[in-house]
């Protein structure tokens, strides 16, 4: 039975990050929220069940990070074939009631959803200004290989915005 | 469409405050958890309390039911306990790699340790599995030259022909369980070259 001081824990990493977490998904999932939910859920169920693997040796942010990208990385493991991912369409009557930011976040999440998976989640931890150093202890590849990487991620996803102009 | 990056950043940063909410409360989050860790230990531990069940099973069988005389039956009856028993301590040894693969490690170790868990299931669910049950095929061919002198022909007829069937089900099980594997495999090689850059 895990502590009282655990879930005390839980629940205030869970308020910190959850916003941080579900944007990641959302990302990930190519704006599909229902998905992206789920998604989210996963990452916080398998936070609680490492909850006592934490050993302090990284911030929480960078731990929660490390988290999110492997469940997700997994999630699309172990849901091949069942998992229905379409490009969220803006639609005329969204486009009509929804704000110009709405939009504007489908069209990014869409052209975020154009990379493969690793450059997705890559790109969205820089999107969130975490330093390169974070990101590199997240993937667990060098900072040198990274921004060889963020540099060509930044100009495919350049080049996919402007396209869709 | 912004497509200047610190405009970018700027917009993901507002999305964080008004992004959707799960709704999902931390008390159920907690128990889903709990639910879902014990649903896989619980798969893990019934396969491997099936085979120690057969395996009991078999030895109480083969000491009380049927106590074999000829050397070639007790030769039959050791390859088949052997190579069950090969079974499950590899069933065991799966069990622990599966525990090495941590999600709050790096993308990349976390990557590695799944890659090398689903390549011993691979090794498991083909090499091992197909040579097993080819030595406990040939031990259970072995006892039946002993089981023909309790038996008449047809009854021999009707247990080779399931053992048959058994193995015939066994082979398919086997054939679905490689292609599950071999697609993480191939999904865990992406990702790792994806992150090295290869």
């Amino acid at each position: 039975m895990k502590s009282r001081k655990n879930k005390e824990l839980f629940e205030g990493l869970h308020k910190q990050f959850k916003s941080m977490v579900m944007q990641l998904c959302l990302g990930y999932m190519k704006g599909e929220q229902e998905l992206a939910k789920d998604l989210s859920q996963e990452v916080f169920m398998s936070v609680w069940n490492a909850l006592d693997r934490f050993k302090a040796q990284s911030s929480y942010k960078t731990w929660i990070y490390r988290i999110a990208v492997n469940t997700c990385l997994k999630y699309i493991r172990d849901k091949k074939g069942k998992l229905n991912i379409t490009n969220v369409e803006i639609s005329e009557e969204t486009k009509d009631d929804e704000s110009n930011t709405t939009l504007q976040f489908d069209a990014l999440y869409q052209a975020i959803g154009k990379l493969n998976e690793v450059d997705r989640l890559i790109i969205m931890m820089v999107l969130d200004e975490s330093d390169y150093s974070l990101i590199s202890d997240v993937m667990g590849i060098s900072e040198g290989n990274l921004r060889v990487k963020i540099h060509r991620i930044k100009k495919t996803l350049k080049e996919i915005l402007e396209n869709e102009k | 469409m912004k497509n200047n990056m610190d405009d970018l950043k700027e917009m993901w940063k507002s999305g964080q405050n008004n992004s959707v909410d799960s709704n999902i409360p931390v008390d159920e989050i907690i128990s889903q958890a709990g639910q879902k860790k014990k649903k896989v230990q619980k798969v893990q531990i019934t396969n491997l309390a099936i085979l120690v069940l057969v395996l009991i099973g078999l030895c109480l069988f083969f000491k009380y039911v049927t106590p074999f005389e000829q050397l070639l039956s007790k030769a039959g009856v050791a390859l088949m306990l052997v190579s069950l028993s090969v079974r499950i301590i590899l069933e065991i040894y799966s069990i622990i790699l599966s525990g090495k693969v941590d999600v709050s490690e790096t993308a990349l170790k976390s990557n590695t340790a799944a890659f090398k868990y689903h390549k011993f299931r691979k090794f498991i669910h083909g090499f091992v599995t197909i040579s097993i049950l080819v030595i406990y095929s040939v031990g259970f061919f072995m006892l039946t030259p002993e089981f023909s002198l309790y038996f008449n022909s047809k009854i021999m007829i009707l247990i080779d022909l399931s053992f048959l069937v058994a193995a015939l089900i066994v082979g398919l099980s086997i054939r679905s369980a490689i292609r599950r594997e071999m697609t993480s495999l191939n999904d865990i090689r992406r990702f790792n070259k994806e992150l090295l850059g290869k």
